[in-house]
């Protein structure tokens, strides 16, 4: 009978190390793995970009020509009354909304932010900052386009004009949110822990606080474009915003000559859904992967 | 309950002093911003009587006529699905069904007024817009008419409320739906409908009032380019005309009412949730 172990015959295998390239590899694959979703998200959003960008680059300036064809050969979605294929000026229109939006977005809750950091800063010495959170959160009781409006009326309107004022809304709308993510973060095991070895309130933030808020805080700004971007087609389309050759301002320049030429509105409404859907499909990847458990080395 | 109920007035009527505030500084900037020499109306001048237009009341009734349709659909739609797609949470399939919803949420309200304008110029041959003549009835049934018109733009509005007010529904059951009780609900062999009817949307009160104020302000504000694209006399039309003419001043008094119907709601919200959930009097 034989034995029921196997007998190994070969030379004794070494407990070597493996190489090191081998490792760095493993390494970045194992970092893509886990932020998978982060990367994607980021790539709908660029390639997004770059599809709007590039149509805007090469869309043709047409001929003044002050009369509009219907959809046929060659102009699926018809040519508009400056000799443009409604399709491609739609793209391009939609290039100056989206600048506008994404700006606004980031730049606004980047104020919050720093906002935010400035409260959690000088929390301890001066607990009166709570009444700048409980404006903030009043504050959303005034619909925000009415406040740009507003503005708008005395000011006129302009792309930088519009970002400002955008910019300034999201601050006013998101500051107490903020506050509220630095708030949460106080009582953890981090921040006691740095308390107790002594360190400032400013290193603490910055040790514990800020890669969270980071976090967080571009998630946020993604889920609030599609809407910057349904308030800026608002305002262009009643006269003020980035002008006629945005999205708004091709709408009312549609609903103009309603009757006579519906292409030039449905074509342009169909194309700001769908965009604006993608948008949001995009903003909720974003904040589902930016608020799951990714690795903190990513940022 | 008289406690809570007076105190929630009074915090009501801190907010609008506060947003009155904001509004008048920002009007104030406007003003500002303009310059020229033209004069224009202070805020604090508003208040006296002879400084509202003479059409007020009936732009203001016109207004809120609309905003009674829509926010009626929106609640009554947006929670019925809120707790149904809730309850159904675990059909993933069934995500589906929503989809139009949600894809109607970011269709501009004035895009789809022309849509609207459009078919109805196919069926019935008249423009459909506000100013125009209604495809029932004639200059005699002015207030069918009113309210024909008042339901068109109510219900658009609607459309694209309906999609974030279930959202935001459903978010807030779901949330509840996976505390501790549930499960341990589920270990002792509870029915599943009894811990979702009795338990789940009873803790879930705060997403369920949530309906009848959150979202307002938005649709207000598109409420307000709606009735200018679909040229209907209401106050949100006088605001765009005021914009357009540049004076910022004419505004004020609009964005102010809009403004306090959203604290009302809030407040009325408040009441609500106050109303059935003990807790929240008596904390």
């Amino acid at each position: 009978m034989s034995s029921p172990t196997a007998v190994a015959t070969g030379p004794p295998e070494k407990n070597k190390r493996r190489p090191k390239w081998r490792e760095a590899l493993a390494r970045i694959a194992a970092r893509f793995w886990y932020g998978r979703n982060v990367y994607l998200t980021a790539i709908g959003y660029l390639f997004l970009l770059i599809f709007f960008w590039m149509t805007a680059a090469f869309l043709d300036s047409g001929s003044a020509t002050s009369v509009w064809y219907p959809p046929g050969d060659g102009h699926l979605f018809g040519i508009n009354a400056r000799g443009q294929d409604v399709f491609h000026a739609s793209l391009a229109a939609g290039t100056k909304s989206i600048s506008a939006a994404l700006l606004a977005a980031f730049f606004g809750v980047g104020l919050s932010i720093l906002s935010g950091w400035g409260i959690a800063l000088s929390r301890r010495s001066a607990p009166s900052f709570v009444w700048l959170r409980r404006i903030s959160r009043y504050g959303g009781f005034c619909p925000a386009l009415i406040f740009v409006l507003i503005i708008s009326a005395g000011w006129g309107a302009g792309f930088w004009k519009l970002v400002f004022l955008f910019s300034l809304v999201v601050l006013v709308f998101t500051l107490s949110r903020i506050s509220d993510w630095f708030e949460e973060l106080e009582d953890r095991g981090g921040t006691i822990a740095a308390e107790i070895l002594g360190l400032t309130r400013s290193q603490t933030i910055r040790a514990n606080y800020i890669s969270f808020v980071a976090k967080r805080g571009i998630a946020l700004a993604c889920t609030l474009i599609p809407g910057l971007i349904l308030g800026e087609i608002a305002l262009s389309f009643v006269g003020f915003g980035l002008g006629p050759t945005s999205w708004g301002g091709l709408l009312a320049e549609g609903m103009r000559v309603l009757f006579e030429a519906p292409w030039l509105t449905i074509y342009p409404g169909f194309i700001i859904t769908a965009t604006l859907l993608t948008l949001s499909l995009l903003g909720w990847m974003a904040r589902k992967s930016m608020n799951g458990d990714i690795p903190p080395r990513m940022f | 309950m008289i406690r809570f109920l007076v105190q929630r007035f009074l915090i009501a009527l801190i907010r609008l002093a506060v947003v009155l505030g904001i509004l008048g500084l920002v009007t104030e900037i406007a003003i500002g911003l303009k310059g020229g020499d033209e004069p224009m109306r202070h805020v604090w001048q508003w208040f006296s009587a002879k400084s509202f237009p003479p059409d007020f009341v009936p732009r203001l009734m016109a207004s809120l006529r609309v905003l009674l349709i829509c926010w009626t659909v929106v609640m009554i739609l947006g929670l019925g699905i809120g707790i149904f797609r809730a309850r159904l949470r675990q059909a993933k399939s069934l995500e589906i069904v929503w989809l139009p919803f949600v894809a109607l949420t970011w269709a501009p309200a004035f895009w789809l007024i022309g849509l609207v304008a459009l078919w109805l110029m196919e069926r019935w041959g008249h423009p459909g817009f506000a100013d125009g003549q209604a495809p029932i009835g004639g200059a005699e049934t002015q207030a069918v008419n009113q309210w024909w018109h008042a339901m068109i733009l109510g219900i658009i509005l609607a459309a694209g409320a309906i999609g974030w007010q279930f959202r935001t529904c459903t978010t807030g059951i779901r949330d509840s739906a996976k505390q501790g009780f549930v499960r341990a609900s589920y270990m002792r062999g509870h029915r599943r409908s009894i811990i979702f009817y009795d338990h789940v949307l009873k803790n879930s009160m705060d997403a369920l009032t949530g309906i009848v104020d959150r979202g307002l302000p938005a649709t207000l504000g598109m409420l307000a380019v709606s009735e200018w694209a679909f040229r209907y006399p209401g106050l949100g039309q006088f605001m765009i005309e005021s914009a357009r003419n540049a004076l910022p001043d004419q505004i004020f008094i609009g964005a102010a009412i809009f403004s306090t119907i959203a604290i009302l709601m809030s407040m009325i919200a408040e009441w609500i949730y106050g109303g059935l959930d003990r807790r929240v009097r008596t904390s």
